[in-house]
């Protein structure tokens, strides 16, 4: 027999002991095995490998493996240490806790909506990408967020990252990658804010009847946005309000170039709580690209 | 009831009591083992034996470098190894009295 035949055979038989014993902490089965190389080179030293192989003098690794972890102590119940312990924290209730079978059935069945969170998941990494997490014009075309503008790219966006997150998440299942726990904990709460976000949101921006306050309508047609300059002609940002304290809606406040009507005035960084007649710009209808200019006199604040 | 079951119990002692008498590595232990009567002695569970007895401090350890092959870990028995021999060798002796006296196999009682 040579030396070579033998040693591969020591180095193959050693390694299914090692698989056999992978469950254990790596710093037990490191010391466990620490000179069963030796041990079996000498075992192998002793006989023939053509004629009786090791496994037929030993038997398989696995059994070996199996002997050698109950010889070694390794299947011992938890000390009594920790039993103590754990009593000593109340857990008699917990294990009650435990132990009831609703309990029980809950644990069972979290596992089965992972695959729900890794879809979610992958979306939300593309929403917040978007900067669609605080509500902003990322879901304007909900429920594919804008990241890039373009419906067609941005809904492969989301098909990729969800293909992607879920194909991650079975690994993960298969227990590679805790790494990704992180991106979990930080996207929970993430999804958290997120949810209610977009139900924020999930409405026609441009529809005048959505927002809250009274429609604003001059001589027959609606009014689509108001800008106020004061008497030395600045613009200046205004609240208006009816005489029911609402404030006049209805104003979208997309049109380029003037701020949207619901700002708080500000002079100098205090807040105006009265404003004297000004002139308003005041465009006859949202289509029309012609203004009129009107005097009107602002109401007093609502309450 | 064969062997091995009765074994199981008493092959910390058989271990020490190898040691004692000598300091030897793995295989040689388990030789020895065989030599003395204990045939069916399991390899695998001698060596797993000797990686508990060793952390449980009753045994030492040296190696042994050698040309032909890995170095020998030898093991030999310390003080504390000592005391455990001597008690569980007391154990043993009233235990095996205990059962022979219930078997009707002690020498010299009257029937």
């Amino acid at each position: 027999m040579t030396t070579t035949t033998a040693r591969s055979a020591v180095a193959e038989y050693l390694d299914r002991v090692r698989v056999a014993l992978a469950d254990l902490d790596d710093d037990v089965r490191i010391e466990l095995l620490e000179d069963l190389e030796q041990h079996l080179t000498e075992v192998a030293a002793e006989g023939d490998e053509d004629d009786e192989p090791l496994e037929r003098r030993l038997g398989p690794p696995e059994c070996y493996a199996a002997v050698l972890r109950v010889a070694a102590g390794l299947d011992d119940a938890p000390p009594v240490a920790t039993s103590a312990r754990r009593a000593r924290f109340g857990a008699g209730l917990w294990s009650k806790v435990r132990d009831s079978s609703w309990y029980r059935g809950l644990v069972a069945f979290l596992p089965e909506l992972r695959p729900g969170w890794w879809v979610l998941r992958g979306y939300l990494v593309v929403l917040v990408l978007a900067g669609g997490v605080g509500g902003g014009s990322a879901l304007e075309t909900f429920p594919v967020p804008g990241l890039v503008g373009s419906p067609v790219l941005d809904l492969a966006a989301v098909t990729g990252a969800v293909v992607a997150s879920v194909a991650l998440g079975r690994r993960q299942a298969a227990g590679d990658l805790r790494l990704l726990l992180v991106l979990d904990v930080v996207l929970v709460p993430l999804a958290l804010v997120a949810v209610p976000a977009v139900g924020n949101t999930a409405a026609d921006p441009y529809d005048p009847s959505y927002r809250y306050g009274t429609p604003l309508d001059l001589d027959g047609g609606r009014v689509s946005d108001i800008y106020a300059y004061d008497r030395s002609g600045a613009l200046v940002r205004v609240a208006l309000y009816d005489e029911h304290g609402q404030p006049l809606g209805g104003l979208s406040g997309y049109a380029t170039g003037g701020p949207s009507a619901g700002q708080l005035i500000t002079s100098g960084g205090a807040e105006v709580s009265a404003i004297p007649p000004a002139v308003v710009v005041v465009p006859r209808r949202a289509d029309e690209p012609s203004a009129t200019a009107t005097t009107v006199r602002a109401p007093a604040p609502a309450p | 009831m064969d062997t091995s079951q009765m074994l199981k119990g008493v092959l910390d002692l058989a271990v020490l009591a190898v040691v004692g008498q000598e300091d030897g590595y793995g295989y040689d232990i388990v030789r020895r083992l065989r030599h003395a009567g204990l045939e069916d002695v399991g390899d695998a569970s001698v060596y797993g034996t000797l990686r508990r007895l060793f952390p449980a401090g009753k045994l030492t350890s040296y190696v042994v470098p050698s040309e032909e092959g890995p170095d020998r870990k030898y093991y030999g028995l310390n003080a504390a190894g000592r005391d455990q021999l001597e008690e569980s060798t007391k154990a043993w002796r009233s235990f095996a009295d205990t059962m022979d006296g219930l078997l009707g196999l002690d020498r010299g009682a009257a029937a």
